[in-house]
């Protein structure tokens, strides 16, 4: 049984990462003004 | 125990999951399939989910060689249906694999698709016990984090499904 669950936890923490990293992807498609002009000018308060 | 019994527990739920999304909004469905070229009412749409429960159901309570490659099968359908939607840039709004939710192809649904292949062809090795089985004579802290491990995987899986970049975002941001 720990093989299996550390099994599971591995796929999860593999998922977590994928969807962390697809956010990240879809924030920096989907808002082009970041992309193009930088940080944003409060950024550095 | 197989190794491969854990993701197998997790695909073999999204399968259910998904059928019964199908069987319930078999729209998007048919819609990705006529966009394909296949034929797609509503109809054949939710025959299809109903097997992909039954087979589901099957691998959950009595996993066998025959069902677990009927499960990886089931995958490497969906795998190849996104694939071939990326490469002829179909314009499908979503493929419908998880009926009324809305997945784009994606590269992440297709690799998502495959290691779920890849797991239940790993199952097929050695399904000796079932992801129901492996609990039995297990403490109440061990099947508790089994169940919470199967359905956070699970709930990730849609996650990663539904938040893939929009088609039409990607077109913005292509060379």
């Amino acid at each position: 049984m720990a093989a299996v669950l550390a099994t599971l936890l591995a796929v999860v923490v593999a998922l977590a990462v994928v969807l962390t990293v697809e956010s990240r992807l879809v924030r920096r498609t989907e808002s082009p003004v970041r992309r193009h002009d930088g940080p944003a000018p409060d950024s550095a308060t | 125990v197989n190794p491969a019994l854990g993701p197998f527990a997790i695909v073999a739920t999204i399968l259910a999951v998904a059928g019964a999304s199908k069987v319930l909004e078999p729209r998007d469905t048919a819609g990705a399939l006529r966009a394909m070229g296949l034929p797609g009412g509503d109809r054949i749409v939710r025959v299809g989910g109903a097997v992909e429960v039954v087979v589901a159901a099957a691998a959950l309570v009595a996993t066998g060689v025959v069902v677990a490659l009927l499960v990886a099968l089931s995958y490497g359908l969906f795998a190849a249906f996104i694939a071939v939607a990326l490469v002829r840039r179909l314009p499908i709004a979503s493929c419908g694999c998880v009926g009324r939710a809305v997945t784009f192809p994606s590269r992440v649904h297709v690799g998502l698709n495959v290691a779920a292949c890849l797991a239940a062809l790993g199952m097929a090795f050695d399904p000796s016990v079932t992801p129901l089985e492996v609990v039995r004579d297990e403490s109440v802290a061990a099947v508790a984090a089994y169940v919470a491990l199967v359905v956070v995987g699970v709930v990730l899986s849609f996650r990663v499904l539904t938040q893939a970049p929009r088609p039409s975002a990607r077109a913005r941001t292509a060379p």
